[in-house]
């Protein structure tokens, strides 16, 4: 039931907010951030059976919520990086601000937690319309064109989505069948070979585009750039996990032929961004922009590791998309406060700022050496196991990877050296103050834990994770 | 006896004439005339199928389109009429405003 | 149940009309009156047909073979007067359109009623003239250029459309030999050349009330040109009645040849949805923008009748009141927008979210059910929509409903995006209107109690369907 008091709090806390008054809107946000953390550890503690009951029943649609451990982290990377992006908001950004975080929040935990193919798809789309309007309202001049492409661009794929769901509910129904949207009962379905790689095609081009995997990630560069800097840390922290969760969710346990059948090419598309996302991370100057190729490129590594099919590599993705959700995250909200501090995004344009700023330094470096994936740091333990799925039976994807991740300390630490070493050119600015570390070393302990610690999710994760996405015919290399 | 099909002929031209008057002509007042066509034109074959088949329903349905048309061409002729006074011209590209 | 209380619903309206009348001609402060005489004989007519509806009653045929009332024309009623309440509370107090103007929009919700209830094609005809007769005037009740060509467009139109229709039933009766469309069934397998004349041309004069695609040329002129009470009255309950004939008239008449009409309007559904949305796109005018919507969503519910099957019916029943309920909620907003005006272009909606930020957020939530976003009516009925297409087993008018969507995204997000504009310091603050709030309101708690829980009204509207023999 935890799971349920989860989504109300998100979804009457948002509410909440619009009432306050509105200097006392961020407060608010804040404090029902906080309620949602702690909601969580309950549910961390006691994971329970989640809820169960009839929606619509004429047309077999349940409200059933659970968490397992495919979403149990996932649910604990939204709680935490929505709290941390409201910490970071500004509180002149007004009621409406908040409202759109906690709405985001709500259908974030709501996707992450639905276990109905119609529910699932319906927080799907809610989670659209939050960021929509961020970017309408809350970003610089260029930010509508960016939510209209990203709306339109997510829709395209949700909404062929909606056909594959429909599909499949019906092609179920199809001798005898009930007419049911259960994901579990409708895994291991069979589908007529004329009409499978259809649906197979309408589900993977919506949670490519949400990821994004090249070369769907047409929306990416804007909305990325044009959104604040805590709406960005949420976009690459949560809302791309949601893509990559679909994946494990939904279709591996419905289309695991299709995935052994098409291995090879999904394998290609996701090295190839994978390396495209790193290529065009060393070329930018911009260094929002690198960390969104940056992030390009990681979601490439996930998808690599789901797209394995072995256990120790889809684990490795697992334990990645939490991972890299909070490393990311703090890592644009780091490049937001710099960006406020000095004005630009421009690398050339600054210079030795560790000088004046020497905390701020020192955590840039910090999450910008969790992405490359030091060793100690979580994104070593993720890329290292997605690596071990590859090297198992797809040897040369797992050399590009390698190689790629060499790149990756290439562009990161490129822009770190751009921006706080160097000449200090009388360059000077404001360094990170109490209430925002305060606020930073949560983040970055928790990323220190997963670094250290890795078993106290992969070892939660594991029994439920084999269940979650069926995986009882993969190919070996076992855990 | 004329036979049914002649009347349906007849019938059938002239709702081609009223058609082709309603795309053709441009005065709202001929083309409104031109439509009016079309309804007798119907109420004409009404009443020869209801020969044939030897019911009455056909011509109770004529007699319907009858008053239904009077109906109409008294609210028609009064719209035409507020129109004129606001232009004091009957062209219908002309009044054609709305474009898109 | 005897005849009499069966049709009361109709009865009780078409006494209020000449109430009514009356009320204009003897008492001093006559819109008000009129207005107030209006909503009760909506309202008492609406409780009347919601309470015979709960009698779960079996289809009465009256009027030898003429009127059918049944769970379904009782539905359509419901809706029809649903858009006829609006009609009245979104034109309360305005003197601008005339003192009749009450009377001709119960006429014509009459008309629609008339059109629910049909059960053969005299009764057709005459349910599509009491309700056109009365929507010329009022198409033409502004007093402007555009409200003149508005009035004149749609009185020709209309008329040309009409005759197609009669002449279509003529040629119906002569292949046929009966005007009932219970006879019909058992008459329709062996296609006549004469059979397949009579049922396009009849099936292109409804295609015209309905406003598909290519038969739609009116709609948007009309609809720009019209009063914008009115102008939701033509969007709401005109379609609601054209699709209930449309679906009447096929499954009732024609239900054992499917071949003869099916694929034609699954061609056009498709046409209509991409055509209507296509068009929507670029218009910078709202009232114009609503009509070009109004067009796709005709290709929506056309989707549901061209799958011929009792879950196509059932689907297009049901998406008509999460459609009603947007244009309802988008018309009482465009009316606090137009104020004194006649039109309300998109530039016209800058600044709203910052000076009426309630009202910009109810017109957010209708424009999204528009689009089809969950959590609003108009996802789960495109979702009916879509489920009755592929369990008929046909994927193209999935695919086509899909492309329609995706199209008219575009246009729906356009007006809302504006909202968030700098606000024209020179235009007037929008005021709310009691009768608008009112309308608002209702149209908001269906759009968000559909999109939310729509159980009740699933379930509903599955019980109003069950008539056809489609099982």
């Amino acid at each position: 039931m935890l799971v349920v008091w989860l989504l109300a709090v998100a979804l009457a806390g948002s509410l909440v907010t619009l009432w306050v008054p509105r200097q006392g809107a961020k407060v608010a946000a804040g404090i029902i951030g906080a309620l949602l953390i702690i909601l969580y550890i309950g549910l961390l503690l006691h994971p329970g059976q989640g809820v169960n009951v009839p929606w619509i029943p004429a047309w077999g649609i349940r409200f059933h919520l659970g968490s397992d451990g495919l979403s149990l982290f996932l649910l604990g990377l939204t709680v935490v990086m929505t709290e941390v992006a409201i910490l970071a908001s500004k509180p002149e950004w007004g009621r409406m601000y908040y409202f759109w975080i906690l709405f985001l929040e709500f259908g974030s935990l709501g996707l992450f937690s639905a276990l109905d193919l119609f529910l699932f798809y319906i927080f799907w789309e809610i989670v659209l319309i939050p960021i929509f309007f961020l970017l309408t309202s809350w970003s610089g001049v260029k930010g509508r064109r960016a939510a209209m492409k990203w709306l339109i661009m997510n829709l395209f794929g949700s909404l062929f989505m909606l056909i594959g769901v429909v599909a499949v509910a019906v092609i179920h129904t199809q001798p005898f069948g009930p007419l049911t949207f259960e994901i579990a009962q409708l895994a291991h379905l069979h589908m007529d070979a004329r009409v499978t790689p259809w649906i197979f095609a309408a589900f993977f081009l919506a949670f490519a585009i949400k990821a994004p995997l090249w070369p769907f990630h047409g929306w990416m560069p804007d909305a990325y750039g044009e959104a604040p800097a805590p709406v960005t840390a949420l976009l690459a922290g949560v809302m791309s996990k949601a893509g990559v969760y679909g994946f494990l969710r939904i279709m591996l346990p419905l289309f695991f032929p299709e995935f052994v059948r098409y291995q090879t090419g999904l394998l290609t598309l996701a090295v190839i961004g994978l390396v495209y996302g790193a290529f065009m991370a060393l070329r930018q100057t911009d260094m929002k922009m690198v960390t969104a190729y940056a992030s390009l490129s990681h979601i490439g590594m996930i998808a690599l590791g789901i797209f394995s099919l072995t256990r120790v590599g889809i684990l490795g993705a697992t334990f990645q998309m939490v991972a890299h959700g909070l490393m990311i995250g703090g890592l644009f909200i780091i490049l937001g406060l710099l960006e406020q501090r000095t004005g630009s995004r421009d690398i050339s344009a600054m210079h030795g700022l560790n000088a004046s700023a020497p905390r701020l330094a020192a955590y840039f470096l910090f999450f910008a050496l969790a992405t490359l994936g030091l060793p100690g740091l979580p994104g070593f333990v993720g890329e290292y196991l997605i690596i071990q799925g590859l090297v198992a039976h797809e040897v040369a994807f797992a050399v590009i990877a390698i190689i790629v991740l060499v790149m990756a300390a290439w562009y990161m630490l490129r822009v770190f050296q751009g921006v706080m070493q160097g000449p200090d050119r009388g360059q000077s600015i404001l360094d990170l103050k109490a209430p925002q570390v305060w606020w930073i070393v949560p983040l970055a302990g928790l990323v220190l834990l997963l670094g250290v610690w890795p078993n106290g999710v992969t070892a939660a994760a594991v029994p439920s994770l084999y269940h979650a996405v069926h995986l009882f015919a993969v190919k070996g290399g076992g855990v | 006896m004329i036979p049914v099909n002649w009347v349906v002929a007849l019938a059938a031209i002239i709702f081609a004439i009223g058609a082709i008057g309603v795309m053709t002509r441009r005065n709202p007042l001929i083309m409104f005339m031109s439509a009016e066509m079309m309804w007798n034109a119907a109420a004409l074959a009404f009443i020869a199928f209801a020969r044939q088949w030897h019911s009455m329903s056909g011509q109770v349905m004529a007699f319907l389109i009858v008053g239904t048309a009077a109906a109409e061409v008294g609210i028609g002729l009064a719209i035409i009429v507020t129109v004129y006074h606001r232009r004091h011209r009957l062209d219908i590209d002309e009044i054609s405003g709305m474009k898109g | 149940m005897s005849s009499m209380h069966l049709m009361l619903p109709e009865y009780l309206l078409a006494g209020f009309v000449l109430l009514t009348l009356v009320g204009n001609m003897v008492v001093g402060d006559r819109v008000r009156v009129a207005s107030w005489l209006g909503l009760i004989g909506l309202l008492s007519s609406f409780v009347v047909s919601a309470s015979i509806w709960s009698v779960s009653l079996k289809p009465a045929v009256l009027l030898n073979g003429g009127v059918v009332v049944d769970n379904y024309s009782l539905l359509v009623n419901l809706f029809v007067l649903l858009a006829g309440i609006g009609a009245i509370l979104l034109g309360w107090g305005e003197t601008r359109w005339g003192q009749e103007f009450v009377a001709l929009v119960l006429v014509s919700v009459l008309g629609m009623m008339i059109l629910g209830l049909a059960g053969n094609t005299i009764v057709l005809f005459l349910g599509i003239e009491v309700l056109s007769l009365p929507l010329y005037i009022l198409a033409a009740s502004e007093h402007t250029a555009a409200g003149g060509e508005a009035g004149l467009k749609y009185l020709l139109l209309g008329a040309f459309s009409s005759g197609i229709l009669l002449f279509g039933l003529a040629l119906l009766y002569g292949a046929l030999g009966s005007l009932s469309f219970i006879n019909f069934a058992s008459l329709t397998n062996v296609g006549t050349p004469m059979m397949w004349a009579g049922l396009s041309l009849t099936l292109v004069g409804i295609f015209f009330k309905l406003g598909i695609v290519p038969f739609h040329m009116w709609v948007p002129d009309v609809y720009e040109g019209s009063p914008s009470a009115v102008t939701q009255l033509m969007a709401f309950g005109t379609k609601v009645g054209a699709a209930a004939i449309l679906l009447r008239f096929l499954d009732f008449g024609f239900y054992l040849s499917p071949q003869w009409w099916g694929p034609a309007l699954g061609y056009l559904a498709v046409l209509t949805m991409i055509v209507g949305n296509l068009l929507a796109l670029p218009q910078t005018d709202l009232k114009r923008l609503l009509g070009y919507s109004g067009i796709g969503h005709a290709g929506f519910l056309l989707v549901g009748v061209a799958t011929h099957s009792l879950d196509g019916a059932r689907a297009m029943l049901f998406y008509l009141l999460p459609y009603g309920f947007a244009v309802l909620g988008a018309f009482a907003v465009l009316i606090f927008v137009a104020g004194n005006q006649d039109s309300v272009t998109l530039s016209d909606l800058k600044g709203l979210a910052s000076r009426r930020p309630l009202m910009a957020a109810f017109f957010i939530i209708v424009m999204l059910s528009f689009a089809g976003i969950p959590l609003t009516g108009g996802f789960v009925g495109k979702f009916y929509l879509l489920q009755a297409a592929l369990f008929a087993n046909q994927p193209g008018l999935a695919i086509g409903l899909v492309v329609g969507t995706l199209l008219g995204l575009g246009a729906y997000l356009r007006p809302v995006q504006a909202l968030f504009s700098p606000a024209d310091e020179s235009r007037p603050v929008p005021q709310w209107t009691v009768g608008g709030a009112i309308v608002l309101a209702v149209a908001i708690i269906g759009t968000i109690g559909l999109g939310v829980y729509p159980t009740p009204i699933v379930h509903m509207v599955n019980q109003s369907a069950n008539f056809f023999w489609l099982h």
